[in-house]
């Protein structure tokens, strides 16, 4: 698979350290952090959902026209939204940005709390249950030359069929996440990429192992994508002196209501059972900010030079990683700094593996 | 209070006398569409229709193109309860109106056609529709309005602490449509603007006392729309000609029409009113033509205005007396119509605005 890096743009300046995460809009700072990305060289940015946060549609659209290039992953949860309206919203928006830049990313949502916040009191695995089908229905949606009727578990349709498909004959990949049994038997059988947090290199091989030999027992390949937070410096004590700092704003900001208790997830807890074990594994993934903000999701750091972490990235990708997304803690000040140091790297590191 | 003009988005020339420029094209012409857009910006339109069915496109995305392409030029989304999560929905005309600040309105459509409804999942019939309707406006409005969270106990939707941190600016306003007496009760309570297709004008006076009367014990006041499609040109006589030429087109191509326009037997009262009112006369009042209507089961927005600029300009003035202040006009031709219709906009402003008689 060819490698692709992935950022993530929210709709204004926040991160763990600072700022409301899920406060409101400013487009202006969506457009620059947009373009940031695309000057950085990203392949293609996560747009983020919250039950109580924007509509991520609309956010992707302000993104894609803000680039030229750059491609989004719209994380979705199924349940609020009919899947033939969905596959219709991402074929509409692929048509009007050009082709091949719209993809989908499934979540099923880990914390009860935020699915009945939008009305959804299904309970874990038949969330997942549901993703399946959802997923199902969407290639059928788009692959479907006649109407076609379903009757499901969650969904019942008769006639469906989108005259809008796809724009190009590579379609819209489907991107998923979740770490339980049932997450797994959803995202082998349905999923292009499947998303996985940073967890140190031995456990993350025996994970894409597993994933690997359940996917094959469905007759499938998958793509697999690692989810870090770098904090890069010049030198290696200057790395982690930053990343005292950010442990020490996040940890002021802790207990303040802040909307970091997002999940309780079968991934969460493997992150928090790592950080007990001990704050650092391998040589620099750093568990400080998940230590403080769990259960949380994506909050691994790699903390180092930019060829250091550079180094530890392509060590994953030689594990079977092909799609790296990395955010930060100062989230468009380091994508600009990491398009002139890190992202080089990780071209030449690819240029190196292939 | 000034006219509001609205015109029509669309992804592709695609109307009774269009169907063949469709053929073999896009779904989705991005082209078509902002082109579309600016021509109604330039003429003088507030707001564009986009429009919902399962057959089309998107119309979150294709409203967002549409605002992008634009500076001031408004939309009105047109939502079909059901299919979203209230809370969602509200969540996504909030974040529209984000990125285009006083520039979204949502137009509820509760869904006249079963089969249409069922090729999205919704199994529902129209009376339980219409009581979805009525709890979906209600939730959408806790979303947008409660500073803390909500809870809410419905027959459709249950919700524990709904809450959301992205809000509308100012108020995004609810346009309904619906003919039936249900639809009637549920837009009486909810409608900051009611939507008609084009009747009679002694229909749609009678119709505008029936849903004040309906709005009334909410102490709500609501605005009222007419939807048409006007066929002007120079001179009256021309202006007939035009007509019976898309008349013609369009009984060339009834059968492609029943397949393209999903036309399968509509149960819809709107729909139901207007065949009667072409069984009664092809012209009504001074030009509202109902050959179209007739000749395509009324599955729309599908009676014509036909005669000279001036003309049209005065029937649509007609509206306006009634108490109508927002006229959606959209013709067979949209991009060219969209242009040319800037002369309907100017006439029916000037005659408005600088005081008339009636």
């Amino acid at each position: 698979m060819t490698f692709e890096l992935l950022g993530m743009v929210g709709t204004r300046d926040a991160s763990e350290t600072h700022g409301d995460l899920y406060g409101t809009i400013d487009p202006d700072y969506l457009t620059r952090f947009a373009r940031a990305h695309e000057e950085a060289g990203f392949d293609r940015v996560l747009i983020p959902y919250g039950a109580t946060g924007p509509d991520p549609f609309a956010i992707a659209s302000h993104v894609l026209n803000a680039t030229t290039r750059l491609k989004v992953a719209i994380a979705h949860r199924p349940g609020f939204i009919a899947p033939t309206l969905v596959a219709r919203k991402l074929a509409t928006l692929d048509h009007l940005t050009g082709g091949g830049r719209v993809a989908i990313h499934h979540i099923s949502g880990g914390d009860e709390a935020d699915q009945k916040r939008e009305g959804d009191f299904v309970d874990h695995d038949r969330r997942y249950a549901r993703t399946a089908e959802f997923m199902g229905l969407l290639r059928r949606l788009w692959e479907s030359t006649e109407p076609f009727d379903h009757s499901g578990e969650f969904y019942r349709l008769e006639g469906a069929f989108t005259a809008v498909k796809p724009a190009t004959p590579e379609g819209i990949p489907l991107f998923f996440g979740g770490a339980s049994p049932p997450a797994v038997e959803t995202g082998t059988r349905h999923a292009d990429v499947y998303m996985l947090w940073g967890e140190p290199r031995q456990r993350l091989a025996e994970r894409i192992a597993e994933l690997r030999e359940a996917a094959a027992e469905h007759g499938r390949t998958l793509g697999f994508s690692l989810s870090v937070r770098p904090i890069v410096a010049d030198t290696e004590d200057a790395a982690w002196e930053r990343a005292e700092r950010i442990r020490a704003a996040t940890a002021a900001r802790v207990g303040q209501d802040r909307p970091f208790r997002m999940s309780s997830s079968v991934g969460s807890a493997r992150l928090q059972e790592q950080a007990a074990e001990n704050e650092r594994h391998d040589e620099r993934l750093w568990y400080g900010i998940t230590a403080l903000t769990g259960p949380g999701g994506n909050s691994t750091a790699l903390v180092g030079t930019p060829e250091q972490v550079a180094e530890s990235l392509d060590a994953y990708r030689r594990l079977g990683i092909d799609t790296i997304l990395i955010r930060g803690f100062d989230p468009l000040e380091d994508v600009v700094d990491w398009g002139h140091r890190l992202v080089p790297l990780l071209r030449a590191g690819d240029a190196a593996l292939v | 209070m000034s006219i509001e003009f609205i015109g029509i988005a669309a992804t592709q020339a695609h109307t009774e006398t269009e169907i063949e420029k469709a053929a073999g094209g896009p779904p989705v012409d991005a082209e078509y569409l902002r082109a579309l857009a600016r021509a109604h910006e330039d003429a003088g339109f507030d707001r564009v229709l986009v429009a919902h069915s399962s057959a089309t496109p998107d119309g979150f995305i294709i409203a967002d193109q549409v605002l992008t392409s634009t500076e001031r030029l408004g939309v009105l989304v047109a939502h079909r309860p059901g299919f979203v999560a209230p809370t969602l929905a509200a969540r996504k005309y909030a974040t529209l109106d984000a990125f285009h600040p006083g520039r979204v309105a949502l137009h509820v459509i509760t869904g006249g056609d079963d089969a249409d409804q069922a090729r999205d999942g919704d199994i529902s019939d129209k009376p339980t529709r219409y009581r979805r309707t009525d709890e979906f406006l209600d939730v959408l409005r806790l979303e947008w309005e409660s500073t803390e969270p909500f809870d809410y106990d419905g027959e459709f939707y249950q919700v524990r602490g709904g809450f959301t941190q992205v809000r509308p600016d100012g108020r995004i306003p609810i346009y309904f449509g619906g003919a039936s007496a249900d639809a009637v009760r549920v837009g009486g309570k909810h409608a900051d603007v009611y939507a008609f297709w084009g009747e009679p004008l002694a229909a749609i006076a009678e119709r505008i006392a029936e849903v004040r009367a309906a709005a009334a014990p909410y102490g709500r006041d609501p605005r009222f729309s007419v939807s048409l499609r006007p066929i002007p040109a120079a001179t009256e006589t021309e202006a007939w000609e035009r007509a019976r030429e898309i008349l013609r087109l369009t009984r060339e191509r009834a059968g492609e029409l029943k397949k393209v326009f999903n036309i399968d037997g509509s149960t819809q009262e709107g729909s139901r009113r207007l065949l009667d009112f072409a069984d009664q006369a092809e012209v009504h009042d001074k030009r509202l033509w109902t050959a179209i209507a007739k000749e395509t089961g009324a599955a729309g927005n599908s009676t014509a205005l036909v005669g000279s600029y001036e003309q049209v300009a005065e029937s649509l003035i007609d509206y306006v007396n009634l108490g109508v202040s927002t006229l959606l006009i959209r013709g067979f031709t949209p991009l060219a119509d969209a242009t040319d219709y800037g002369n309907l906009v100017r006439l029916v402003r000037d005659q408005t605005l600088t005081g008339a008689p009636a």
